[in-house]
């Protein structure tokens, strides 16, 4: 039957290996290589995460190797 | 005349019906009773289920629709208009057991007048419910409720859409035909009409072809299941939208009601919104809603149709450009086959049939072969087939999220430019400095007069490297050069990178607040520039400045020893966005190695390039094209100034041996039109370009122009890296399509066009383009966020490549995918506009309105105004003062474009408003009123024009208006200007003013000279056109029009072709009463007589026009030589006033008639006009009046005696009457091209077959989609009719 349509649709935080974030709407399937990163949210506020916790861009291998 | 009267009959009782009524007028109904039909449901019956099945009978059943009227004598009618009065109670209203709901029912009363109809569903407590029907015995007996139980059962079994008969419109009464067709009009405005992607430029031709695919015999059957109509067509409703992104669609359904033994098919609009985001079912349940609403609304197509096309620019197809008929299987005894089954008209753009054939569904698509692509629509079915299929076995999961497109469909359609050589693990600058030890004496770089060799540039890129090293820059430290493009700005980009950093361009001459926001941002360390641009450094910034005339340390061959990571960034590129602060990309080494080395391939690079990069500095791409022709050991001329003359650059490129150039599209036109007109080209190899969209006349122009052997169209956001799509063609290469195509992805990249759903789209289907593989960049430095939002995961790459965690660029860009695979770039996301629910892209129109002669910009916007959202078009180019240019390019437009992309107009600009920042300033944009308000308001000259002007302005509603102003472009309109006559008339009485003359001279200043003048007033013929070579074309009016519904047609046969058009007898101030046909015709005959005796010419007759044409082709035989006739829509005038036609009145309504024509003719204004009208007729004639009268659905109108009333228009038509009543249309040997509106013949108008009357007569041209009253100014018109006089007038002259 219907399903009732949400007022604003959910997202959620992804990471992949490389430590590189993005976003994906929360009823399309997560892409091989990426996980979850917290609970479902709306987009603002899973763009405030991101911005929170993707403080340095670069990626993982490059990080180790400065380091 | 009473209301009653004038009702239209509906349907007499029949006797049972009578009886039974006479019984309820004396107030005694036995012998029969109410009716009732009693149904338990146990709890196997889902209420909600039940519910909607019973209302849907209660609502389409004719027992349950009826109405009943009594006429003056006493006589009943019945009338199925679905506005009965039925008291209706649904579940949880009531509640008890079946003995309560019996015995409730059988003490109800119903009443013909008040309550014919009950209907209780009881719920009984256990989950079972009992239904009680309660009706008069006026609406049926047993026989009537078996219909009701079919009909019930068939909605309770999910059942398919059940169709009833289609009422006849006159069954109807007045207020619900219009009740149900202002139903459909709010449902058809809300609704867009869909429409498969079609060719650019669609071939006018009418030939057909078709498709087929048999869905297999599973999926068959379980369509068959849950209903086929049901289910195909809610299929259809969610392909359509997917193909074309709209969320309210229209499509036509056929209907067939069954079992009928006369014609009756009908053609109803389904409107319908589907939902991407719920599963197949609900889409299922959406379908049967809307179609039991449409049923309760039924009516004939034509009526439909008809109220559509009397819309001013109403598509030619208003029910819908895809029809869908489903075809039931019909079982026939063994041993028989039926080979053939009649098929639905090909009317639509896509006729779409599913035939039943017992085992399987057949689907066949009849489509029009000028528009759609044959492959596109067989493709179109397999994708309706896979959503049956998925929407079937899935009926919960998300619509919009099934795939289309299969696996390889996906993988080839997005597949890059086939490489497969193995990526070279260097970074760009290692590559390039590996030349500097093979070809070290080679030319490297040629600006101005210098000349440096692969040696030298690395020789002093290290030196500055190892400075920069020792200035603390390193791996991801960034690095800005602000020095000007030129030999010394790559030499200070190759040391920045050779140390390890990352290097920022910064143009120096650009402005001072984009460059302080590029310097900060970023964290830059070290600035290198020149001391000349020192002032041009912000206050206080923490870099350290390196001047490169400071900078003495000897060239040195060896360069510093840095290891390249690939994830470490290699420049940082900041976009040049519309809005906010410009980003900054940051790209890393391994894509953007990888990158260049494979579009070198791609691009056929070889040591021998020698590359002329046109391209800024400050875009990635001007970058590209000097790293590449230096990674492959070649070189590169960069000129030394911004401004390059195109004459300096084509001798650049001469002079310097160049063989490739990349150049921006907006600067190549310039060049190719320069190339073209010297004939200077130097013989090139390779031309690339990009940065914005190509037209195709541009494309044309550089291609036959430009000497080249290969052309690259290059295309990629700063995001992307560089150019991650190209287009590589030979020159000469034609294509289909507004722009030229962006190509392929480079590289390991894969280019994707997808929906909203983030669902690829189907090829020719609109979506958004996409890029995705390792060839993206970073993200934006310092904006995780805005990096996270554009850089998405990529749902494909797991699959077709085997990759995990890649991301998607998300472009902004909208694109298709062609036929051949390539992608087409169509405009901006954020710009696509929708109107009335149609998707445009301005940049559609606008390419249109740039392949124009003279457009040199253009620019489309929706403007809203006042609430309206309007589509405007800007030019530049032709003269601005010039009013005309912009109505003649939007005619231009109108014959490429569909008409809902029309701008409403089409404004020219001496130049585009441009805020400070040399961008386009839009809220300078002026909007179109202020065309009509920008009057040059001459101010009147003496009593006359001040006169005439204050009526002017007054009927026009220009107060602005002076008296040079011309009355047509201010806003006048064909009906004010008979206004402002009569008005005129009533000043200057003794001077015949006519409409002749305000076409003629429709200035004030001009109608104020011809009062004066004695004798310039009064003519009935005017030159639409007075010049040409063609011979004359002589346009005969129609009933009560002027001449200026001509014009269109005499723009489109140009200016060769002069025409003259008549004044209609009916706006002649001398007019006498009961003239003949030919005493009308007399004074055209004359004119005609003088101008053209003995010379070809040709006529055209409009409407009863087309009688007088005929007529004066009669009286000028052997005077003219007449090439054609043209008769548009030609009527005969119908019985209603023969003379010997003896009308018949019913007992007692001639007297009735009579009185109510007194009655009237006490209230009108127009008493004297009538008078003498009626006076004028003979005693046949007045009965005929009568009867005329009678027949008149509306009642009689006295809102005269106004020029545009419909009084005035109804006394005209019995005017003209009484002059064709006694004319005879006589055979006459002529040639006669004729021509019909779709529309009339729909309305079954009597148009009069010339074959009958002439040997020289073809059969009629049908245009459809217009009516009588627009098939005039309707393109398809004009060229069929210009092609038809084309060939009369062949040899003449």
């Amino acid at each position: 039957m219907t399903q009732p349509i949400p007022a604003q649709p959910l997202w959620r935080v992804l990471r992949n290996h490389e430590g590189r974030y993005s976003l994906a709407l929360f009823h399309h399937d997560i892409p091989a290589g990426w996980q979850q990163i917290g609970m479902p949210a709306s987009k603002t506020d899973c763009l405030q995460r991101i911005a929170q916790d993707w403080t340095d861009m670069r990626p993982n291998n490059l990080k180790e190797i400065m380091a | 005349m009473s209301k009653d009267f004038l009702l239209p009959p509906g349907r007499k009782l029949n006797s049972v019906e009578r009886r039974i009524f006479a019984h309820e007028q004396v107030g005694e109904l036995a012998p029969f009773a109410p009716e009732i039909l009693a149904l338990q449901f146990d709890d196997s019956h889902d209420p909600a289920q039940l519910i909607s099945a019973i209302e849907n009978v209660l609502s389409q059943h004719p027992a349950f629709t009826a109405r009943f009227a009594t006429l003056p004598g006493g006589d009943a009618l019945r009338h199925q208009d679905g506005q009965t009065v039925l008291v209706y109670h649904k579940a949880g209203h009531k509640a008890g057991t079946a003995d309560q709901a019996l015995a409730f029912a059988r003490d109800l009363r119903p009443a013909i007048a008040a309550k014919p109809a009950y209907a209780d569903l009881w719920t009984d407590g256990q989950g079972g419910h009992v239904l009680t029907l309660v009706i008069h015995p006026i609406l049926g007996d047993d026989g009537c409720f078996a219909s009701v139980e079919g009909m019930l059962s068939q909605f309770l079994a999910g059942d398919d859409l059940v169709a009833l008969p289609v009422p006849n419109a006159d069954d109807l009464s007045r207020t619900e035909r219009a009740a149900r067709l202002a139903w459909w009009a709010d449902q058809m405005d809300n609704h867009a009409i869909a429409r498969l992607p079609h060719r650019a430029e669609p071939t006018g031709s009418t030939a057909r072809f078709q498709v087929q695919l048999d869905l297999d015999a599973d999926l068959s059957q379980a369509i068959r299941q849950a209903g086929a109509e049901t289910t195909i067509s809610a299929a259809m409703s969610l392909l359509l939208s997917r193909y074309g992104g709209q969320s309210a669609l229209r499509f036509a359904i056929g209907i067939n009601a069954a079992d009928t033994t006369v014609r009756s098919g009908n053609l109803l609009p389904l409107c319908l919104g589907p939902d991407l985001t719920t599963g197949f079912q609900a889409a299922l349940t959406a379908m049967r809603t809307y179609w039991h609403r449409a049923q309760a609304n039924a009516l004939p197509s034509e009526l439909l149709v008809q109220e559509r096309l009397t819309r001013e620019n109403a598509d030619p197809l208003p029910l819908g450009a895809i029809s869908l008929h489903c075809q039931a299987f019909r079982p026939l005894p063994s041993g028989v086959t039926r080979l053939q089954r009649p098929r639905p008209p090909s009317a639509e753009e896509m006729v779409l049939t599913a035939e039943d054939r017992g085992h399987v569904i057949r689907m066949t698509a009849n489509a029009r072969q000028g528009l759609l692509e044959p492959a596109l629509v067989q493709r179109m079915l397999t994708h309706l087939q896979r959503i049956l299929q998925q929407g079937l076995a899935q009926p919960d999961a998300p619509v919009g999220r099934m795939p289309l497109l299969s696996q390889q469909e996906l993988a080839d359609l997005s597949a890059p430019y086939p490489d497969d050589t193995p990526a070279d693990p260097r970074a760009t600058h290692e590559i390039i400095a590996a030349h500097a030890a093979r070809v070290a004496d080679k030319v490297a770089i040629i600006c101005g007069d210098t000349q440096i060799t692969h040696g030298d540039m690395d020789a002093r890129a290290n030196a500055l490297a190892h400075r920069l090293i020792s200035m603390g820059v390193g791996a991801e430290v960034p690095v800005a050069i602000m020095v000007e493009r030129g030999a010394e700005a790559i030499i200070a980009i190759l040391a920045a990178l050779k140390a390890g950093g990352a290097y920022i361009p910064v143009e120096p001459d650009h402005p001072a607040s984009r460059n302080h926001h590029i310097l900060t941002d970023a964290g830059v360390r070290v600035v290198l520039t020149r001391r000349q641009y020192r002032d041009k450094l912000p206050d206080g910034l923490s870099a350290e400045i390196l001047c490169l005339e400071d900078v003495t340390d000897p060239p040195r061959s060896d360069a510093p020893d840095v290891t390249i990571h690939p994830d470490q960034l290699a420049y940082i590129m900041y976009t040049s966005g519309s809005t906010g602060k410009p980003k900054g990309v940051a790209v890393e080494h391994g894509p953007l190695s990888h990158h260049n080395q494979t579009t070198a391939r791609v691009y056929e690079m070889s040591e021998e390039s020698r590359e002329l990069p046109f391209l800024p500095f400050s875009s990635d791409g001007g970058h590209e094209r000097w790293m590449v022709p230096l990674m492959m050991g070649g070189s590169v001329v960069v000129p030394d100034g911004p401004l390059w003359t195109p004459e300096q650059t084509l001798n650049a490129m001469r002079e310097h041996g160049c063989n490739n150039a990349s150049i921006p599209t907006t600067y190549l036109q310039q060049l190719a039109e320069w190339a073209e007109q010297t004939d200077s080209a130097p013989p090139m190899r390779l031309y690339s370009f990009g940065g914005e969209g190509l037209a195709q006349s541009t494309f044309d122009l550089l291609s036959r122009s430009l000497n080249a052997k290969l052309l690259i169209n290059g295309y990629g956001p700063t995001e992307t890296i560089m150019t991650p799509m190209v287009w590589k063609v030979q020159a000469g290469t034609k294509f289909e399509g507004v722009y030229a195509p962006i190509g392929r992805a480079v590289g390991d990249r894969r280019a994707y066009v997808l929906d909203a759903e983030m669902m690829p789209c189907p090829q020719g289907a609109v979506g958004e383009v996409y890029l995705g593989g390792t060839g993206v960049a970073r993200g934006y430095v310092g904006k995780p966020d805005v990096t996270a939002d554009r850089f998405v995961p990529d749902p494909f790459g797991p699959e077709l490549d085997g990759t995990s965690g890649a991301r998607l660029y998300r472009t902004g860009d909208l694109g298709r995918w062609r036929e051949d695979g390539t992608i087409e770039f169509v405009g901006r996301v954020d710009l696509q506009v929708k109107i009335n629910g149609y998707r445009i892209e301005p940049g559609e129109i606008e390419a249109a309105l740039l392949a124009q002669p003279l457009v040199s910009e253009a620019l489309v916007l929706l403007r809203e105004d006042g609430g309206t959202k309007r589509l405007i078009a800007y030019v530049t180019g032709p003269e601005a003062d010039d009013p005309a240019s912009g109505d003649a390019l939007l005619a231009a437009l109108s014959a490429k474009l569909p008409r809902h992309m029309l701008p409403e107009a089409v404004m020219v600009l001496d130049r585009m408003p441009t805020n400070p920042n040399a961008k386009l300033d839009r809220a300078a944009l002026p909007l179109p009123e202020n065309r009509s308000r920008a009057a040059k308001g001459v101010p009147a000259e003496g009593e006359a024009e001040q006169q005439i002007l204050a009526i002017w302005r007054d009927l026009i509603d220009a107060p602005a208006m002076g008296v040079t102003d011309d009355f047509f472009a201010m806003g006048g309109r064909s009906l004010t200007a008979l206004k402002a006559l009569a008005r005129m008339r009533q000043l200057w009485p003794d001077r015949a003013l006519t409409i002749a003359d305000l076409f003629d001279a429709p200035t004030v200043r001009g109608i104020a000279q011809r009062i004066s003048d004695t004798g310039q007033t009064g003519r009935s013929a005017i030159a639409l056109r007075r010049t040409g070579t063609q011979p004359r074309l002589y346009c005969f009016p129609g009933l009560l029009v002027s001449t200026r519904e001509y014009l269109r047609l005499t723009d489109y046969l140009g200016a060769d072709q002069p025409v003259t058009g008549f004044l209609c007898h009916s706006l002649n101030e001398e007019k006498r009463l009961n003239v003949s046909v030919a005493d009308v015709v007399a004074e055209y005959v004359d004119h005609i007589r003088r101008e053209s005796a003995g010379q070809p010419c040709a006529f055209l007759g409009w409407s009863w026009g087309g009688l007088l044409a005929w007529e004066a082709a009669r009286q000028l035989q052997g005077q003219v030589d007449l090439r054609l006739i043209g008769m548009v829509d030609v009527c005969d005038l119908g019985r209603d006033f023969t003379p010997g036609a003896d009308p018949e009145f019913a007992p007692g309504e001639r007297d009735q008639l009579e009185r109510e024509l007194q009655e009237w003719l006490g209230k009108t204004r127009m008493r004297p006009q009538w008078d003498r009208l009626i006076q004028a007729m003979d005693a046949e004639c007045y009965a005929q009046f009568l009867r005329f009268i009678g027949n008149e659905a509306e009642p009689l109108p006295f809102d005269g005696p106004e020029i545009s009333s419909r009084e005035h228009t109804f006394w005209v038509l019995i005017d003209n009457a009484l002059v064709f009543r006694r004319h005879r249309v006589e055979a006459l040997d002529v040639p006669v091209a004729s021509f019909s509106a779709g529309d009339s013949l729909s309305r079954g108008l009597n148009l009069i077959d010339w074959r009958r009357l002439s040997v020289g007569a073809t059969p009629a041209d049908i245009v459809s989609g217009t009516n009588h009253l627009h098939i005039i100014g309707e393109r398809a018109f004009h060229e069929r009719f210009k092609t038809r006089l084309d060939a009369a007038f062949a040899g003449v002259g």
